[in-house]
């Protein structure tokens, strides 16, 4: 039965509450026309028939004293000719009259017992006209009144029958007409209820329908907007990017096809969404469709999705790519640490072995060009040894806890000769832990550090100050000496691999020491820079940003 | 004082390197002989030899290796792999000899179990000593 209800569209059903409402209205006006209607014949009789049967009893109450009264005065009052007139007409037409009047009336009657009494009492009125009349003809002429015998019969008669008839027949319509005004009584109380039952009714018959309009109201209220709020609510929360459904089974009328659209519409653009989200984790292969032809989102999802895969595809191929040039990378530096030592090698092998078995069994000159030969494959070796270095830094490729401290005591330790021997004082703030390349770390302050003692001014002992602060979320190093310093012009150059700034025979080494630091530094998403002036000290800053992955 | 070694077999294709390295050990004179080879392949071959013709002079056992990476055709690697099939029975000590700097050459050395030890070019009288001192002291030879 409840899921009858629930397959009549909210259409019909208005259309039905409608049709219920004008069907009481109808009915009203039925009952109303029909007890109006009753009324009016009720009123009709009551004036038509009862009041007027009432007024001819009164008549013929009326005629029956007169008849009396005319007859006494027939009897008694001889010379009363205007009298006998008035009996004799009463007689022959006015008794006629009325009894075609009550006649009339008493048929239209409801009740059977009425128009027999009327029947009797007027059967007993013609008796009482037959012995007036035998009166009337005993006495017709003045001289009868003489006889005393024919005057004292009709005494006799007026005394024993007329009178004591006429007072019987008084009796009986008296009864009759007391019936009638009961009659006309009752039919005026049944008047007056009708007229309230009718008034009831139509008070009650409008209650039911303000009523009927009332519930109506709530039940269209409850099946109408509430479903369009908790629509409208969806809707909105779609706005703000919200995707919900509404979960309670819905009726099969146009707000529950509407909430089947909304669902639906819920239904597809979360589908939508989760595709969406499923290209933003670079699940390329999750099915999808577009929702219609006229899907732009869904098509321009369609082709983010290609553009991004072949993105990622092209990615792909450049990382391969990267990564092959990479290893050939290192296998240049395989090449430049084998094949090129190998035949250097020989020659300062060959070069050595020359000068040790020959010196001196030659002249001074082939001495001199082999000690070039062999310094030169000397200088080379120590090249190739260092771009060979240079090339694996950051060959390591996880980050790990670094503890500055530490590497600091052992680069001090690594350089204990050059320290003794030149007298270097090295003093150091507390230095951070960070996060980074051991080894290369440990290289950088090793560099520095010798850089400083190798580039010390003349007839003065180094002095070495390390120190660490921190700055948007990286921590600066700084390396101060008190050595020769660097002219402003060169401080971008000497970090430049094989850059040099003096001869060879003032300081030895490839140049590459401080394109190494620069290099480790910048491994470390860092930035190397130096303050100095030519004569007095330079200091070194990097920085090495604090969260380092 | 070391004891003199029977034989040392020196597997390296350079020509020079060989010379040098063969003027090396003669001035050592740490050992009898020494036998130059140019190639794994020559090698795989030798040493069957010098097992099963015991007493030939041509083939005498070597009891010390210096093995060269980097060689055509069949490189240092590759040898050792085939040098465990031969399964030889007696002892013998495997030092890689290389001018290679490359960190990762001596870290796989060091995984091989045949390999001993793992010098850089050039081999010096310092370096034989060290090896003859870590490798033969002591050890009674045949």
């Amino acid at each position: 039965m409840k899921n009858l209800f629930k397959n009549i569209s909210i259409k019909k059903r208005i259309y039905w509450s409608f049709s219920l409402l004008v069907l009481l209205f109808i009915a009203n006006g039925i009952v109303t026309n029909i007890t109006l209607s009753h009324n009016r014949q009720l009123s009709d009789r009551l004036s038509k028939n009862v009041d007027p049967s009432l007024q001819a009893l009164d008549d013929f109450k009326k005629i029956m004293l007169e008849s009396k009264m005319y007859t006494t005065n027939w009897v008694f009052l001889r010379s009363n000719q205007e009298d006998k007139k008035m009996l004799a007409k009463l007689h022959e037409e006015d008794y006629h009259l009325l009894k075609t009047r009550l006649l009339g009336y008493s048929s239209k009657w409801e009740s059977k017992v009425w128009p027999d009494s009327l029947n009797l009492v007027l059967n007993g009125f013609e008796e009482l006209m037959k012995i007036e009349k035998s009166i009337m003809t005993s006495l017709s002429k003045f001289g009868d009144y003489d006889d005393p015998v024919t005057k004292l019969e009709s005494e006799r008669i007026l005394e024993e029958e007329i009178l004591p008839r006429t007072r019987y027949l008084m009796v009986s319509l008296n009864s009759i007409h007391s019936h009638g005004t009961r009659v006309r009584d009752q039919e005026n109380v049944n008047l007056d209820n009708a007229s309230m039952r009718l008034r009831l009714f139509i008070i009650i018959l409008g209650m039911t329908i303000i009523l009927a309009g009332f519930l109506l109201s709530i039940y269209m209220t409850k099946v109408i907007i509430g479903p369009v709020h908790e629509i409208r609510g969806i809707i909105n929360n779609l706005g703000q990017g919200i995707i919900q459904k509404i979960d309670h089974e819905a009726n099969n009328d146009e707000i529950g096809k509407m909430v089947q659209s909304v669902n639906n519409l819920s239904e597809k653009l979360q589908a939508t969404a989760t595709f969406a989200r499923e290209v933003g984790l670079r699940n390329f292969d999750v099915p999808f469709q577009p929702l219609s032809d006229s899907d732009s989102l869904g098509k321009a999802l369609l082709a983010m999705r290609e553009d991004l895969k072949s993105g990622e595809e092209n990615l792909a191929i450049q990382n391969r790519e990267l990564e092959r040039k990479n290893k050939e990378l290192e296998q240049f530096a395989y090449v430049a640490s084998h094949d090129l030592q190998e035949p250097l090698r020989t020659t300062s092998s060959f070069a050595d072995l020359l000068q040790r078995q020959y010196k001196g069994k030659l002249d001074e000159r082939a001495d001199k060009y082999l000690t070039y030969i062999s310094q030169a494959s000397n200088r080379m070796k120590a090249f190739i040894t260092d771009l060979l270095e240079y090339s694996l830094i950051g060959n390591k490729k996880h980050v790990e806890d670094v503890n500055c401290n530490d590497v600091l005591r052992e680069v001090i330790e690594d350089l204990d000769t050059a320290i003794t021997e030149t007298g270097t004082q090295i003093t150091s703030t507390s230095l951070p832990r960070i996060k980074g390349f051991e080894t290369e770390i440990k290289h950088l302050f090793q560099n520095l550090i010798f850089n400083s003692i190798k580039f010390r001014k003349v007839n003065t002992a180094p002095k070495i100050a390390i120190s660490a602060s921190q700055t948007n979320g990286s921590w600066q190093f700084a390396f101060s000496d008190n050595g020769i310093g660097i002219a402003k012009e060169h401080n971008e150059r000497i970090f430049i691999i094989f850059q040099r700034l003096h001869t060879r025979s003032q300081y030895t080494g490839s140049g590459i020491g401080l394109s190494h630091c620069k290099k480790i530094v910048e491994l470390h998403k860092g930035k190397i820079w130096l303050e100095s002036q030519l004569g007095h000290g330079a200091t070194f800053y990097f920085t090495i940003p604090q969260n380092n992955n | 004082m070391n004891p003199k070694l029977n034989c040392v077999l020196v597997i390296d294709d350079d020509e020079p390197t060989n010379f040098f390295t063969q003027m090396i050990l003669e001035e050592s004179g740490c050992t009898e002989n020494i036998r130059v080879l140019q190639s794994g392949q020559e090698a795989l071959d030798y040493l069957p030899k010098s097992e099963s013709e015991k007493g030939n002079t041509d083939y005498p056992c070597p009891d010390l290796i210096f093995l060269d990476i980097n060689m055509p055709a069949m490189d240092g690697w590759e040898f050792l792999e085939e040098y465990r099939k031969l399964n030889v029975s007696r002892k013998i000590i495997v030092v890689m000899l290389t001018t290679s700097l490359f960190p990762e050459d001596k870290l796989r050395a060091t995984a091989i179990p045949e390999i001993s030890g793992f010098e850089n070019k050039p081999l010096t009288p310092e370096k034989i000593t060290a090896v003859m001192e870590k490798y033969f002291t002591n050890v009674p030879l045949k």
